[in-house]
């Protein structure tokens, strides 16, 4: 069993290292496409036309890829009134609520999971090639939004998982205090 | 309105109150909405796609990129010596110091945190050994981050212009006015209060009397901040140069960013380039979530009738432009209290577009307005961003730094709201003057 659970952590840390580095070689592609667009037209005085529109996929790519890296990540916003003034100093409440929360976010993900398959279905049927990259199938952006709305799922229930023990493991606290 | 979305709405607040990640909240309450109304769900997979596919975002991208670059390449410490060399002579200088820094840093950052994640380690212990109190010092360097909303290159001018359609660089010129009255307000200000938040018997450091050392310390600090004070120039100078778009403006800050903070500052490693790629990306990925869910909903309000019944709504109950602006600050400022920036505009920009239609308000003027309540949001307790990293920076606690970012807040902040408000003029007639009256329209 623990081996099982190591061999799961290792993967998990590739995959999340994975997706940093390919976000960060897609942030640098785009970056010195649209600085070659520019060096193009003013020193070169030559104008590449594909490249704009590369630069635009490059960056769409990889954006969807970073939803994965800010959900493990636990970047995201929210207003934090409750936990702020409501359970401030209560540990057990304050892990309660960060499953709640967890769990709520995971269920409605799956409520997008029907629409997303159906949108990623009707993509790999019709791809659509772009206007002036004419061989870059635009499909495979769609296909990479499915992708990443996937591994913010794992994420999800990663976190789901880490938060539910530490609840257990403060409970278990709490009980050896009482007894 | 359908039941079904007030019902939607209902779940809307009360996923905010609870402190659900707002992502999640902007595409559960879409979902329940159109289950209820008994719509297809089928639309929201492609509306979250699409959102991602435009180039306004992809200069969002760059310049939180090169904003945080900016952060690590360790040039706040030249920005501080030029404005010390600027403005450290006058009656509560040093803490001016602080407010003219921001402003350079403003300028190089688009953001606000950013700004103040690099001044306050820097300045704050520095002006006690000079006897002003950490809490003063920490409260106007706080209040002062809200520059980082209004000085171009700026990121909640970009999402208003992604989420308006208006110009980019209309809107950027738009909110340089108030953030320059801004600034120069809360020098004024400090003047008066800087006195009474000094700790005794302590002595503030020499400045060179003379003009002439004084003109040679402003040359040398200057010569110092120019390769950092090139990234604004390059932004606006290419942009309303006609050289540039937004975006490539943007790939050039990265670029240059990059290469000064490798070659002429030399703080830049591996380890800290790394460190802004993973900053960057879990920005963007948070800014990808919230925009793609936030365009489901903002969509789904327009599509559902929410925001011409909300034009309706309050025409009929107002039926006065003035009114109606007066009651659209008080909205943001309350939503500001609690909710962060970008949410804020992706939620109210597409609802009161077609209220300020209806009384002819300018899309520009209304830009500057939200951004700088937005920014307001930043400084406005209890969900002050601001408040929250530099009370973290500095050790101060949140309660200390209340009172004195009041007086900032009453004094000049909501003032300068006012005259952004009530004066089109402070945000149009630099736009107007640069980039046309046909881009801007009349106001």
């Amino acid at each position: 069993m623990s081996r099982l659970k190591s061999t799961f952590n290792k993967a998990m840390t590739f995959v999340q290292t994975a997706e940093t580095v390919v976000c960060a070689i897609g942030l640098s592609i785009t970056t010195l496409l649209i600085f070659a667009q520019v060096v193009n037209r003013y020193w070169l005085h030559f104008e590449i036309m594909i490249l704009g529109d590369l630069a635009l996929y490059c960056f769409i790519f990889f954006m969807f890829i970073a939803a994965a890296v800010a959900t493990w990540n636990e970047s995201h916003v929210s207003v934090d009134i409750l936990k702020a003034k409501v359970l401030q100093g209560k540990p057990m409440s304050l892990a309660v609520h960060r499953v709640a929360m967890v769990l709520l976010s995971i269920g409605i993900l799956c409520l997008l999971l029907p629409p997303v398959h159906r949108f990623l279905l009707r993509a790999i049927e019709y791809p659509e090639y772009g206007t002036l990259v004419r061989w870059f199938n635009t499909s495979w952006l769609m296909e990479t939004f499915a992708f990443g709305m996937i591994l913010v799922l794992v994420h999800l229930l990663v976190l789901a998982v880490r938060d539910v023990k530490n609840l257990r493991a403060l409970r278990a606290t709490r009980d050896r205090g009482d007894t | 309105m359908e039941l079904g979305m007030v019902l939607g709405l209902v779940a809307f607040f009360a996923g905010i109150f609870v402190g659900l990640p707002l992502a999640w909240v902007f595409l559960g309450c879409s979902a329940l909405a159109l289950f209820l109304t008994g719509n297809s769900l089928t639309f929201m997979a492609g509306a979250a796609y699409h959102a991602i596919d435009s180039y306004i975002l992809m200069a969002i991208a760059f310049f939180i990129f090169a904003g945080n670059l900016m952060a690590e390449a360790g040039i706040a410490d030249y920005l501080v010596r030029f404005a010390h060399s600027l403005v450290g002579k006058m009656r509560g200088g040093l803490v001016d110091v602080g407010i003219v820094a921001t402003l350079f840093m403003s300028a190089l950052t688009g953001s606000s945190v950013p700004c103040i994640a690099a001044l306050i380690p820097l300045l704050v212990p520095r002006l006690e050994r000079f006897g002003y109190q950490k809490r003063y010092t920490t409260a106007v360097l706080c209040s002062s981050s809200f520059l980082g909303y209004l000085i171009p290159p700026s990121v909640p001018v970009l999402m208003y212009c992604l989420v308006a359609g208006q110009s980019v660089a209309a809107v950027f010129l738009a909110t340089i006015i108030p953030g320059l009255l801004l600034a120069s307000g809360y020098m004024v200000l400090n003047h008066f209060m800087a006195p009474h938040y000094m700790i005794p018997g302590v002595e503030a450091p020499a400045i060179p009397e003379a003009p002439a050392a004084r003109v040679k310390e402003i040359g040398v600090s200057l010569w110092y901040a120019l390769p950092a004070l090139g990234t604004p120039l390059i932004v606006l100078g290419g942009i309303y140069g006609g050289i540039c778009t937004p975006n490539e403006a943007g790939a050039l800050a990265v670029v240059y960013t990059a290469l000064v903070g490798l070659f002429v500052y030399r703080q830049l490693t591996r380890r800290s380039v790394w460190s802004t790629f993973k900053t960057t990306i879990a920005t963007l990925g948070m800014i990808t979530l919230l925009l793609g869910f936030g365009t489901v909903f903002t969509r789904l309000l327009i599509r559902e009738g929410v925001a011409q019944a909300f034009a309706g709504g309050m025409i009929q109950a107002f039926q006065n432009k003035y009114v109606v602006l007066l009651m659209l600050n008080i909205l943001l400022l309350i939503m500001g209290m609690f909710i962060d920036g970008i949410p804020i505009l992706l939620i109210v920009v597409p609802l009161i577009v077609p209220l300020v239609s209806e009384f002819d308000i300018n899309l520009v003027h209304l830009g500057a307005m939200v951004v700088v309540n937005v920014g307001l949001g930043v400084v406005t307790p209890p969900y002050a961003m601001s408040i929250f990293v530099g009370s973290r920076l500095s050790g101060v606690p949140y309660e200390d730094l209340l009172k004195p970012m009041m007086f900032f807040l009453l004094f000049v902040g909501l003032p300068v709201l006012f005259l952004t408000t009530y004066l089109p003029a402070l945000s149009c007639w630099l736009p107007t003057i640069t980039v046309g009256p046909q881009i801007v329209g009349p106001w």
